[in-house]
């Protein structure tokens, strides 16, 4: 037999497998929809019938009077069918716009990791992640407080975040936002044993499945799908403690997120709406016997002077030149062994990891504000030019108010020009 | 053919018997050409349940002029299209890269359930071009003509052999080791 037909016997001949209790849900679905189809009702009529409507002007005109009426019911009924799919997400939307408490699993997978940590979100908006592995992590958005409570070796890390602007934000409306978006209704499905509706929100680079209870009318299980945008890069660090010649399990990361930044799953299910949860689990104090670290993140908006200090930073370390971009430093192999450089000099590992940490902050926020300038073709950059060449531009962008220039010359120095450096 | 002609007549008088029949028939092929067009298992299925759903809306009113599995798998490769379209305007990201970690992960709800060869068969598939898979899935498990493949794809009846054979040809190579195992 020819190779040819070997593939096509392949091709034709593999089967597909297909679970039953999908096949009867959905084949149940569609009778139903079969049920209600109009045309079938008119194709079955006899013609005859008809021809003696039409003999008849009274009868005709009773008739016509009859398919008007069934036509406005027609229209209101379709209408109303319609409406009532957005009218069903809506109260969805509404039921967990009302709720006052949450738990749930969550997983979320990345070409990077799989994790999985169950979640409890309180009346405070106060949110609680176990990882699972003796570590847990409480979000505290009043304070701007973020706690890692490590309990095998009784550490707590509190990171705060300074500069950020004063939002009325807490996790239970970021839940609530993770699923108001015009939700587009696909069907009644059997779901894990029980019977679900499925929506679907579509966004660029985020799409959601989510499946609800038809009796509560709140979600028992989504899947968000967050596509990359390959024109943005994202910067991420991963830093461990053996890294600086330490011994354990401990790391750190950072990571600037966002829609279009990374590429992921997030799978979140046994959804408990409005339960009753001890709130002394949600405490941003860390145990008395615990050994605390303390970490402060600037969440201003990047500037200018990350640029510079990334810029240092890189000479630095790898000098005499300029990083041949600075998309580069956003790629964790490349910062990681940057940052050990600069910051393995021997001596507490832990102490070295915290500063290295930090620093990187600065570096992701330069990448970041790079990435903003690329994204309205507003940013330039000659890595031709050495340190210290104090007259050649190495890196320029379009200023907002539209008046010049702003640049940055190899000797780090910054200055306004009217016109476009060459 | 006879029999499919029989169930349309029997669907269109509102026969839940021949809807089930047509469903039970054509149901798995469907899954498969959606999800070798798509190589997404969601989506697949949506577009298969779309396309029934679509069909039933019209019975009391089909007319058969072809094979009905030829009407179906049009059905089916046309939604596909257009979902594949719109996915394209909405980001620049391949969507087979993107979602392939997510097509190998298994939902307890899961409607397709991968077997291997199914599995193998699929990967080949995402390598090729999306008019050549187009061409050979429609052709090969749809049963499709040459010129109605063309039509679809609004093209020459040659070119779309051509992609039929292009794509059949790199199949070859990609599973070639498996094949003659």
């Amino acid at each position: 037999m020819k190779p040819a037909d070997n593939i096509k016997r392949l091709i034709k001949n593999t089967k597909i497998k297909t679970n039953p209790a999908v096949n009867e849900a959905v084949l149940n679905d569609l009778l139903n929809k079969l049920d209600s189809s109009e045309n079938i009702s008119s194709a079955a009529k006899q013609p005859s019938v008809w021809r003696i409507i039409m003999k008849r002007p009274i009868i005709k005109f009773a008739v016509a009077a009859c398919v008007l009426a069934a036509i406005g019911l027609l229209l209101y009924r379709y209408s109303s069918n319609l409406d009532g799919a957005t009218n069903a997400y809506a109260t969805v939307l509404e039921n967990i716009r009302k709720a006052h408490s949450v738990a749930y699993k969550e997983r979320i997978i990345s070409d990077k990791s799989d994790n999985t940590s169950s979640v409890m979100i309180n009346i405070a908006g106060i949110k609680r992640d176990d990882m699972g592995n003796g570590s847990i992590l409480i979000s505290d958005p009043h304070n701007d407080i973020q706690l890692t409570l490590s309990a095998i070796n009784k550490k707590a890390f509190i990171h705060k975040h300074i500069g950020r602007e004063k939002k009325d934000f807490n996790w239970l409306t970021w839940i609530t936002e993770r699923f108001s978006r015009q939700g587009e209704y696909q069907g009644r499905r059997m779901f894990q044993e029980q019977v679900a509706d499925l929506y679907v929100t579509n966004e660029p680079f985020r799409k959601c499945y989510i499946w609800v209870d038809p009796q509560t009318q709140l979600p028992i299980y989504s899947e968000e799908r967050q596509m990359r945008d390959n024109s943005i890069v994202s910067p991420e660090v991963y830093l461990r403690i053996t890294d600086f010649g330490g011994v354990g399990n401990l790391s750190r990361s950072l990571s600037y997120g966002g829609n279009g930044f990374s590429e992921s799953t997030v799978i979140r299910s046994d959804f408990k709406w409005n339960i009753d949860v001890d709130d002394s689990l949600f405490s941003s104090e860390p145990p008395p016997d615990y050994n605390v670290t303390e970490t402060i993140s600037n969440v201003t908006e990047p500037n200018e002077m990350d640029i510079v200090q990334t810029l240092k930073f890189c000479v630095e370390v790898n000098g005499p030149y300029f990083p041949e971009n600075l998309d580069i430093l956003g790629d964790p192999n490349i910062n990681k062994s940057m940052l050990v450089k600069k910051f393995h000099k021997g001596g507490d590992p832990e102490k070295e990891l915290n500063a290295a940490i930090e620093f990187s902050d600065i570096l992701a926020r330069a990448v970041v504000f790079v990435q903003n300038r690329k994204a309205e073709s507003n940013w330039f950059y000659n890595p031709q030019v050495m340190p210290d060449e104090a007259d050649k531009a190495l890196c320029w962008w379009k200023k907002k108010d539209g008046e010049g220039y702003r640049v940055i010359y190899g000797d780090l120095s910054i200055y306004d020009t009217n016109d476009m450096p060459q | 053919v006879l029999e499919d002609k029989l169930l349309i007549w029997k669907l269109n008088r509102g026969s839940k018997d021949a809807f089930c029949r047509i469903y039970e028939k054509y149901r798995d092929d469907l899954l498969r050409i959606a999800a070798g067009l798509l190589n997404q298992t969601t989506t697949a299925e949506d577009v298969v349940q779309d396309v029934f759903t679509d069909f039933i809306r019209s019975a009391g009113k089909f007319e058969l002029t072809g094979s009905l599995k030829g009407y179906l798998a049009t059905c089916v490769a046309n939604r596909a299209r257009n979902m594949i379209r719109s996915q394209n305007r909405q980001r620049t990201v391949s969507l087979d890269d993107a979602e392939f970690a997510v097509s190998n992960f298994k939902r307890p709800d899961q409607w397709i359930i991968y077997d291997e060869d199914f599995e193998r068969l699929n990967k080949a598939l995402v390598q090729l071009p999306y008019e050549q898979k187009e061409a050979v899935i429609l052709h090969i498990q749809g049963n499709m003509k040459f010129r109605n493949i063309a039509k679809m794809q609004e093209t020459s009846t040659k070119t779309a052999q051509s992609r039929y054979h292009y794509g059949l040809t790199k199949l070859r190579l990609i599973l070639n080791d498996e094949v003659s195992k």
